[in-house]
């Protein structure tokens, strides 16, 4: 698999991407080092403590990598997140982590199987 | 008698075949039966004669013993009658009679077959040829069959020969016939192909005949239905050919050509010309008719077999195509010389030239052409014409040629004329005599042929010569004179550095002194480098060796760049410079900036070197639109100056012309420099011109070409992104590992130099540790822990070192709604840039503020 399948597999947008940051090399090492990021676990966290705080910073971090990246969907569902939680931690901000934890579920397993094919 | 002795008695008659008695001892019917028996056999006996008789055969047998030998030959009496002879005694019962008689060529297959027959057994079947005592070689078809004894061999051998002459001739006969027949066949088929091709070759005679010119007789052989009536009742009506000859001749003949054909025709010269020859043939014209058949041929060939009587077949045949032929391929290379000498302009004339006489000239077409004349005109005479036209100080020479020719053979002149309207002209003549001419006085030929073309070509070319060698010549005075100009302006500053050098050595402890000295030597080296480098410069334009590198360009700074080489000039002159630029429309524009800049310091130079104190220098640049792509630069040059007399207004641009007078440095220049202007400007296909008046000032006019760079826009917009931001040093303020990580490596591709900070409190720290001027941008995320950007920012511009206020600044933000602008602004921030990170806008960005720098 190469990396623009492996952008394909989880509905990420390699183009765009490559347009805005000009290297592969570059792409493929912060795809990489997105497996250790730990604004998702810290997302989590946040929810799970009822830490509105460190569970937005998390959001809105992770949506900027994932913008960042062209994880499009993850960034869309981080995105949804990250303006709920803006307002408030309520429940709608957990149903949109579960949107959310499925995309970088997805994306996480994908770069991993791309990262053993290499 | 018993039955035994009876059938042995039986037995006997037949082997012998004599008939003989039976005694008989017997009782009566056995007698009778015997009696019988005896008349049957009489009677087989006589029957068998008869058949022998009728078919002529005869018989014979051979007896054999057990042991195979021959005890007895028996040869029928037939046989022998059918072989000539009478008895036993001129043909004995022996075989050899037989074989004696055999014909040489049968003898070895029939003895074979014989005794193949005798001993193997099988069919004996032969046929061969015996002689016979008085008819010679007859032929015998022999058929016999062998008895044989128990144990295989023969006991008797018996058989039936038949004459088979008659038979055998009857056969031959027919076989001869047949083959008489089947080359008869033959023949007549060669017969027949003959007169084929006979008829297909003589299709073109009307009529043919054997005639024999002996007796005067004739046969037709042929006649076509074409022929005219008339023609073949002289023919069937005469047998006689004189007579039918002298017929046709009179009614059919032309008059022109009777005599001629009676001549050909009369049978003793014809026979003896035939004789000769084999064949005569001749043609002639027959009288007009209505199917216009005009041209015939007589044709007459020998066919004679013996010396005493001659015979000839006699042809007649039409050839009006064949005549038809000739006058057309005789008039096609009629026009084809016509044709070829006239394209070649050459006419053709012949000129007869009696003692005492007017020369009388023939002239072709073309001739006539050349001189002008029209076709109608075609003069009979054109000699006065000709001569008329010769220009009068050759004509005495072309009279003299033809003269000569008559001596000596072929002449050729070249000289010119004029006929008509048509302006000189030059002809070569080639003129011959006819040798043995009969009459008197002479025949001349020859031809005009109209070499103006050539002639006047060879002129130009003279001219042409003549003039570069002028050229040459003028350039090397010139050279010569540059050269000497050039010696003594170099030898002058030489000269002045010698002189400084002997007063520096004099005056070795006056320490100012030596300072001067050292200071004008220097001025003086420089002066003299300037003048060989200006050498060079000139030498290099005049051979054209200047390789021109055309680049594209910005008016304004190729204006700017002379303006900042000649403003401090002018500023220690007190000398004002006012530049002006108009209706620029195009500033970007492709062609030799480098001497266009030349050109405008030396002008302008000049302008502030010869300028009255506190003078001034008016410089007005304009742009006007040439055609297409093309636009034209004027610049009008004025100085308050102290202007130039107009005589040397005239040798201004000519090598080292100086006035030097009023010069207000030490040094005039080289004098080369507006030598070097002009060249240049001729170069870039501009002009140059000037005007001027003594105590007032000079105005110079330059107008020069330039392309319109069109492509200015694309180049500027992709020659700056990537590599314009090369060596900017920038800080980046962002919290996130990967973000940070991923503008990082972006900037350091573009060669940016990248320190970094986690927070907006790090960034300024940093800043603050910083050297003035260390850090060109920074770049801050506005979402950070700690410290954000927009307060950083804020923080960064309270700051009291200069570049605080005008280090700038940009902003990376997910949001980009107005009011996110407002705030970065508000915080002292130069730009916001929202993400996600674009590597490209980033670095046009960069680029604006790397050059604002």
């Amino acid at each position: 698999m190469n990396l623009a399948e492996c952008y394909g597999e989880m509905g990420a947008d390699y183009q765009g991407t490559m347009q805005r940051l000009c290297s592969e090399k570059l792409i493929e090492r912060i795809v990489l080092k997105f497996l250790e990021d730990p604004s998702f676990g810290q997302l989590q966290e946040g929810l799970e403590m009822h830490n509105h705080q460190q569970a937005f910073q998390a959001a809105h971090t992770l949506k900027g990598i994932s913008q960042n990246l062209g994880f499009t969907k993850l960034g869309e569902a981080s995105a949804e997140l990250t303006d709920s939680l803006r307002k408030a931690l309520d429940s709608t901000a957990y149903v949109q982590f579960e949107q959310v934890k499925t995309e970088y579920t997805t994306a996480i397993r994908t770069i991993e199987k791309y990262r053993a094919g290499k | 008698m018993e039955l035994k002795e009876i059938i042995r008695c039986l037995q006997n008659m037949r082997e012998t075949s004599v008939i003989a008695p039976i005694p008989f001892r017997g009782e009566g019917d056995c007698q009778q039966l015997i009696e019988e028996i005896n008349t049957l056999i009489m009677e087989e006996e006589r029957k068998a004669k008869m058949v022998h008789q009728l078919i002529s055969s005869g018989m014979w047998t051979m007896h054999f013993n057990h042991q195979g030998e021959i005890t007895k030959v028996v040869w029928s009496q037939e046989f022998r009658f059918m072989l000539g002879y009478e008895n036993r005694m001129d043909f004995p019962d022996r075989l050899d009679s037989w074989t004696e008689l055999l014909h040489p060529e049968d003898r070895e297959s029939t003895l074979e077959a014989y005794w193949h027959a005798v001993k193997c057994g099988g069919k004996y079947d032969v046929i061969y040829r015996l002689k016979t005592r008085y008819q010679g070689y007859r032929w015998f078809h022999a058929i016999g069959e062998t008895l044989r004894w128990e144990k295989g061999n023969p006991r008797l051998f018996t058989g039936v020969f038949i004459d088979i002459t008659r038979e055998k001739e009857q056969k031959e006969n027919i076989q001869a016939r047949l083959e008489m027949q089947e080359q008869l066949n033959e023949m007549s088929h060669e017969l027949e192909m003959n007169n084929e091709i006979l008829n297909a070759l003589c299709e073109d005679y009307n009529s043919i005949y054997i005639v024999n010119l002996d007796t005067g007789k004739y046969d037709i052989y042929r006649m076509t239905d074409t022929l005219p009536k008339t023609v073949s009742e002289i023919s069937f009506t005469n047998q006689i050919y004189d007579v039918a000859i002298s017929q046709y001749i009179e009614r059919w003949v032309s008059e022109n050509d009777a005599g001629f054909v009676r001549y050909m025709t009369e049978r003793k010269r014809l026979k003896r010309l035939v004789r000769e020859t084999g064949r005569v043939s001749f043609r002639y014209c027959i009288k007009e008719r209505a199917d216009r058949q005009r041209h015939f041929e007589f044709c007459f060939c020998d066919i004679s077999k013996t010396l005493d009587e001659t015979v000839v077949v006699m042809g007649a045949r039409n050839i009006d195509a064949l005549m038809d032929e000739k006058e057309d391929s005789r008039r096609e290379t009629l026009e084809q010389v016509q044709e070829t000498l006239a394209g070649s302009q050459t006419g053709l004339w012949s000129l007869r030239w009696e003692e005492g006489k007017a020369p009388v000239m023939h002239g072709d077409r073309t001739l006539h052409k050349l001189m002008g004349i029209p076709e109608e005109e075609l003069s009979f005479n054109c000699f006065r014409d000709w001569v008329s036209g010769i220009d009068e100080k050759y004509r005495g020479e072309v009279m003299e040629v033809l003269k000569r020719s008559i001596a000596n053979g072929f002449q050729e002149i070249v000289y010119p004329c004029s006929y008509g309207k048509k302006e000189q002209m030059y002809f070569r003549l080639g003129v011959s005599s006819k040798k043995n001419f009969p009459g008197s006085g002479y025949r001349l030929s020859g031809y005009w042929q109209d070499v103006t073309d050539t002639v006047k070509d060879k002129q130009d070319r003279e001219e042409l010569l003549k003039e570069a060698l002028q050229e040459a010549q003028q350039a090397n005075k010139v050279k010569t004179e540059f050269l000497s100009h050039m010696s003594h302006d170099i030898r002058t500053p030489i000269n002045g550095i010698l002189g400084l050098l002997t007063i520096a050595e004099n005056e070795e402890e006056d320490i100012s002194r030596q300072k001067e000295c050292r200071r004008k030597i220097r001025q003086s080296a420089e002066h003299l480098l300037s003048l060989v480098n200006d050498v060079l410069d000139l030498s290099r334009l005049e051979s054209g060796k200047q390789t021109r590198v055309e680049e594209t360009f910005d008016i304004h700074e190729v204006l700017d760049h002379c303006m900042s080489i000649l403003l401090p000039q002018a500023q220690l002159q007190q000398i004002k410079i006012q530049d002006r630029r108009e209706e620029i429309g195009y500033a970007r524009l492709r062609g030799c900036p480098l001497q266009l800049r030349q050109i405008l310091i030396n002008i302008i130079g000049n302008a502030i070197k010869y300028n009255k104190e506190c003078g001034s220098v008016q410089i007005l640049t304009k742009e006007t639109q040439g055609c297409e792509n093309t636009v034209w630069l004027e610049f009008e040059i004025k100085d308050t100056g102290i202007g130039m007399k107009e005589e040397f207004q005239k040798h201004i641009f000519e090598a080292f012309t100086q006035e030097t007078q009023g010069a207000r440095t030490s040094y005039a220049g080289t004098g080369l420099g507006m030598a070097i202007t002009k060249k240049l400007v001729d170069q870039m296909g501009g002009t140059i011109r000037l005007s001027s008046q003594i105590g007032e000032g000079s105005c110079f006019f330059v107008r020069l070409p330039f392309e319109i760079n069109r492509q200015e826009n694309k180049e500027s917009v992709e020659e700056g992104q990537s590599f314009d931001v090369a060596g900017m040093h920038v800080l980046l303020a962002e919290d996130n590992e990967l973000n940070r990580e991923i503008a990082q490596y972006v900037l350091e591709e573009g060669k940016v130099e990248v320190t970094c900070a986690a927070n907006g409190a790090e960034a300024l720290e940093i800043f603050e540790k910083s050297e003035p001027g260390e850090m060109d941008c920074i770049i801050m995320d506005v979402m950070m822990p700690v410290m954000d950007g927009l307060q950083a920012a804020k923080e960064i511009r309270k700051l009291s070192r200069e570049d605080a206020k005008t280090i700038p600044m940009i902003a990376l933000s997910a949001n980009a709604f107005e009011e996110d602008r407002k705030k970065t602004r508000e915080a002292g921030m130069n730009q916001h840039v929202s993400k996600p990170l674009d590597a490209n806008q980033l670095f046009a960005i960069l680029t604006q503020y790397k050059k604002q720098k």
